[in-house]
């Protein structure tokens, strides 16, 4: 049966996992309204730039990114685990998708900052 | 070949409790059960459990005598004194040692157990969980077991499931262990101990309308009467009022301990009828309502002349829901009937052998080093008639003692002298025997003779017993046991082989069937379960002795002993 | 006599000593109304091929030897009635478990992990005397939790004993808060520290199959959910009320 002993890691990243859940159905909805009822078509660099001039919505957005982000990396690998892989296969599984996450966030981010210097890119 | 200190067969209440007393003295102990413990027929009681704890608001002047008394007066005065007294005076500790181990039993308003009037009893004193006190009982003691079979580091404790004992081994007058067929690899192995424990239950299944589960086939009692162990009062078979018309599953009597009453088909309580349950009602003990359902149905009061109403919907949907949620359950599942807005059809049916294995109250048998407790034993605690509650009671308490006196024994240096030759031949002749009878290409099946068997008992030694029935049951269950010996076409292989075992159980339910019967035959009188039509009074001149059955050259021979009545003179039971 | 009414058996048949591979065999049994489908069974080992195995014991509901899976769902054989099963009754054996014949399946790796769980009562005090006294309403968190008559029907349905065959699966969490909410037991730490690793709670993907099959209506999935939720609870150091079950 191995071991069982307490795994304070893995209750918090199935508490993060719920989190980030219930920030995404909000946050998706916010996302989903504001890019299609608020802003009139055609959407054009000005119109989004005037938006993420407003530092809410450049939290708001960066928010949504880590959490979209986590989510989907995280239960990427919780599908990986339920393979049943050998332990070092889970850590070397584990690590890439730690270094994708931050590097897929880092990205956004740098995407994100920009928009946020009057004059722009 | 397993080594242990004892063998404890069966691992229903008794057997776990035995076992947990012996591990508590450090006695190496293999428990040898032919289901998983919590598969025994223990999980199916459902009442409760009998104890003086005086936690009910009308219990406050009860006592282990009253309820000794009160055991006494429903054995119609068969019961061994003393040893009732050791009962239910050593229940009141087993009680509080079960509810420490972890039993969730239903409580008081205070939160002590809570306790429930039963038939036959002066006082509330049955301790109950809703109503499946077997259930969460059983588990606890598994649950106890697991956790000392996991701290024993060498198989100081060990649970051998589905192993089939085939036969007990004696030599030199001594119980040398047993030899089982593991059902499920169909090897045949030895269980070689100092001292051996029975406790493998009743025998419900030798009747065709019985409470009882498919496994107690009665076998368990006759391993050891085979090997010279006497078997005790055989022909009181207990009839509980209240089971099930479509497949006599059992009602339990908590239904009318919560206030059911028993109806028949013009609605009136008919128990008001009759002069020995006129005061108690529903709550006489079970003896005398089932005998006056019986009469009242054989009167052509029953409804469409088949059964009985028992009814609880004056109870309330809430109370029902509560204390007796099983019961519903049951009723739902097996009659298509719900208590809350309908009646339940009951008919009375075989319940409990209160006869057994004869051991004295240290649970001791005439062969050295064999101990047996709960149902199949016979202290005798029950005597006649037993009341509800004081089995769950018995197996604690005599599993208990049967520990402590198997544990005494092995530590006074038992010796395991028994040679290795003579088990293997032992082993040999049981492999042999399982062989031949899977090769055999008689015809006779063992479900034919089996459903046969199950008529005739019903018919003839039920609650009404006269002597040209039993007489002409007794010629029938000859020639089924002659027939047992074209018994046949058996499926081969010993894998799992369920064929095997039910032909192999057949057997045992034949001798205890013509057991019962000579005993009933004998006994010119009426007392507890047993009712003569040709002989209607309880004769305490001639017949207030034991019946003692012993195997002579293969025929039964029946001898009696005396009762113990040292506290209490015998007198006329009114209810 | 009036002719009875037959039904068709489809069972699952393997003897891991002959066969290579499993087949289904078919039946035909007379019944009528009332015959549960272990009824059924009991007349097919008794009068028709004596070579069936399966388990069978208290023929009521309560001791959980015949649990097994019948058109389409786990449930007790004894609980079944033939006419409530629609067309023929297809019999298999429970999942996730090995075969040792037809519908026998070994069961230790189930009660394995019942044992892995200290499955018994932690009281902090001593006993000594009377009972220890416990609230009606204390005892009322037990009602349905004490109930597990350790069937099995739940493991074989959970999706995640498939695929992980160290997940402790439902029967033994639903155990391990039936002792976290006995107000007797004082071990609550050591009881969520067994359960709170990667074979234990967290595996549980809510599928509620488990709900679903159970013939007690224990309900482990709201049992693993309420050890889940006590777990986050105590990580955060926030005291959360057991009676939020």
């Amino acid at each position: 049966m191995g071991n069982r002993g307490r795994n304070v890691g893995l209750a918090f990243h199935w508490y993060l996992q719920r989190i980030t859940a219930i920030i995404l159905m909000i946050g998706l909805f916010v996302h989903f309204y504001v890019i299609h009822f608020t802003i009139d078509r055609p959407i054009t660099f000005e119109k989004v730039q005037a938006r993420l001039l407003s530092p809410g919505w450049l939290i708001f957005d960066s928010i949504l990114l880590i959490a979209v982000i986590y989510h989907a990396l995280r239960g990427f690998y919780n599908v990986i685990c339920d393979y049943n892989p050998r332990e070092s296969v889970k850590k070397i599984v584990s690590w890439c998708l730690t270094v994708l996450g931050i590097f897929l966030i880092i990205y956004g981010i740098y995407i994100l900052i920009p928009f946020t210097q009057v004059g722009g890119v | 070949m397993i080594l242990s200190d004892v063998i404890v067969v069966g691992a229903g209440l008794a057997g776990l409790r035995a076992a947990l007393e012996l591990n508590r003295y450090n006695v190496k102990v293999a428990v040898v059960t032919k289901v998983h413990p919590v598969r025994s027929q223990s999980v199916a009681a459902k009442g409760g459990i009998n104890a003086a704890l005086g936690n009910h608001l009308r219990g406050k002047y009860d006592s282990a005598e009253l309820h000794a008394f009160d055991t006494i007066k429903g054995s119609d005065y068969l019961a061994d004194q003393k040893a009732v007294l050791t009962m239910t005076s050593q229940g009141i500790d087993r009680i509080y040692e079960l509810e420490h181990w972890g039993t969730p039993f239903s409580r008081t308003e205070d939160g002590r157990i809570a306790q429930r009037p039963f038939g036959g009893a002066d006082f509330p004193r049955t301790c109950y969980a809703e109503d499946k006190t077997g259930h969460v009982l059983l588990h606890t003691l598994y649950e106890q077991a697991l956790k000392f079979e996991a701290a024993s580091e060498r198989a100081e404790m060990k649970i051998y499931d589905e192993w089939f004992v085939t036969r007990l081994i004696v030599d030199k007058g001594a119980a040398k262990g047993v030899v089982a067929l593991n059902i499920n690899t169909g090897d045949l192995e030895i269980f070689s101990g100092k001292a051996v424990i029975w406790a493998t239950g009743g025998s419900g299944r030798v009747f065709g309308r019985t409470s009882n589960a498919y496994i107690s086939t009665g076998w368990g009692m006759c391993v050891p009467f085979y090997e010279g162990v006497p078997l005790k009062d055989m022909e009181f078979i207990q009839f509980h009022p209240t089971e099930l018309y479509t497949n006599n599953v059992l009602i339990t009597e908590g239904a009318r301990s919560e206030g059911g009453f028993l109806l028949n088909c013009k609605n009136e309580r008919f128990l008001a009828n009759y002069e020995d349950s006129v005061k108690a009602m529903e709550m006489a003990p079970r003896d005398i309502v089932a005998r006056n359902m019986q009469r009242e149905i054989l009167a052509g009061r029953g409804i469409k002349g088949k059964y009985l109403h028992l009814d609880l919907r004056h109870l309330g949907k809430k109370k029902i829901l509560e204390c007796l949620p099983n019961m519903r359950m049951n009723a739902i599942h097996f009659a298509g009937v719900d208590p809350i807005d309908e009646p339940i059809p009951v008919i009375p049916g075989q319940h409990y052998t209160m006869g057994g294995l004869d051991v004295n109250i240290y649970a001791e048998s005439k062969i050295k080093g064999f101990f047996a407790a709960g149902e199949c034993a016979c202290v005798s605690v029950h005597g006649a008639n037993r009341l509800g509650g004081n089995s769950l009671l018995e197996t604690v308490v005599f599993g208990k003692i049967a520990g402590e006196s198997a544990a005494a024994y092995v530590k006074e240096g038992a010796i395991d002298d028994t040679s290795a030759a003579f088990l293997n031949a032992v082993l040999r002749e049981e492999d042999e025997k399982i062989s031949r009878l899977l090769a055999s290409k008689h015809d006779e099946r063992h479900a034919a003779i089996n459903c046969e068997l199950g008529e005739v008992m019903d018919a003839s030694a039920g609650i009404f017993r006269e002597a040209q029935f039993m007489n002409a049951a007794l010629k029938k269950v000859k020639t089924l046991k002659e027939r047992y010996t074209y018994i046949g076409s058996i499926s081969p292989g010993r894998i799992a082989n369920f064929d095997l075992l039910w032909a192999i159980q057949l057997k045992g339910s034949l001798d205890l069937a013509e057991i019962i019967l000579q005993g009933a035959l004998n006994r010119q009188e009426s007392r507890g379960a047993q009712f003569r039509t040709d002989f209607p009074m309880r004769d305490d001149k001639n017949w207030l002795k034991h019946t003692i059955a012993t195997l002579k050259h293969g025929s039964i021979h029946l001898s009696y002993s005396p009762v113990d009545l040292s506290l209490y003179k015998p007198k006329k039971r009114h209810y | 006599m009036e002719k009875k009414k037959t039904k068709q058996f489809k069972i699952f048949r393997f003897n891991p000593k002959t066969d290579k591979r499993h087949y289904f065999d078919t039946f035909d049994v007379p019944y009528e109304a009332g015959m549960t489908v272990l009824q059924a069974l009991n007349y097919i080992q008794r009068n028709l091929d004596g070579s069936l195995a399966y388990r069978s014991s208290c023929r009521e509901g309560i001791c959980g030897s015949c649990a097994m899976h019948i058109n389409g769902k786990y449930c007790l054989a004894c609980e079944t009635q033939v006419i409530h099963v629609k067309g023929t009754v297809t019999i298999r054996p429970m999942a996730h478990l090995d075969i040792i014949k037809d519908l026998v399946v070994d069961m230790n790796p189930f009660f394995e992990k019942l044992k892995a769980i200290k499955p018994y009562l932690i009281p902090g005090d001593p006993d000594e005397g009377a009972e220890r006294i416990q609230t009606q309403d204390e005892r009322a968190y037990l009602n349905t939790l004490v109930d597990c008559i350790l069937c099995g029907a739940c493991y074989a349905s959970c999706a995640v004993n498939g695929f992980d065959e160290d997940y402790l699966g439902p029967a033994a969490l639903a155990k391990v808060n039936r002792f976290f909410m006995d107000s007797r037991d004082k071990a609550d730490e050591q009881r969520l520290a067994l359960v709170s690793d990667e074979h234990g709670v967290f595996r549980c993907h809510t599928l509620f199959n488990c709900q679903v099959v159970c013939p007690k209506n224990v309900n482990p999935t709201a049992n693993i959910a309420n050890l889940k939720r006590q777990i986050i609870a105590r990580s955060l150091t926030v005291k959360f009320s057991k009676k939020g079950m």
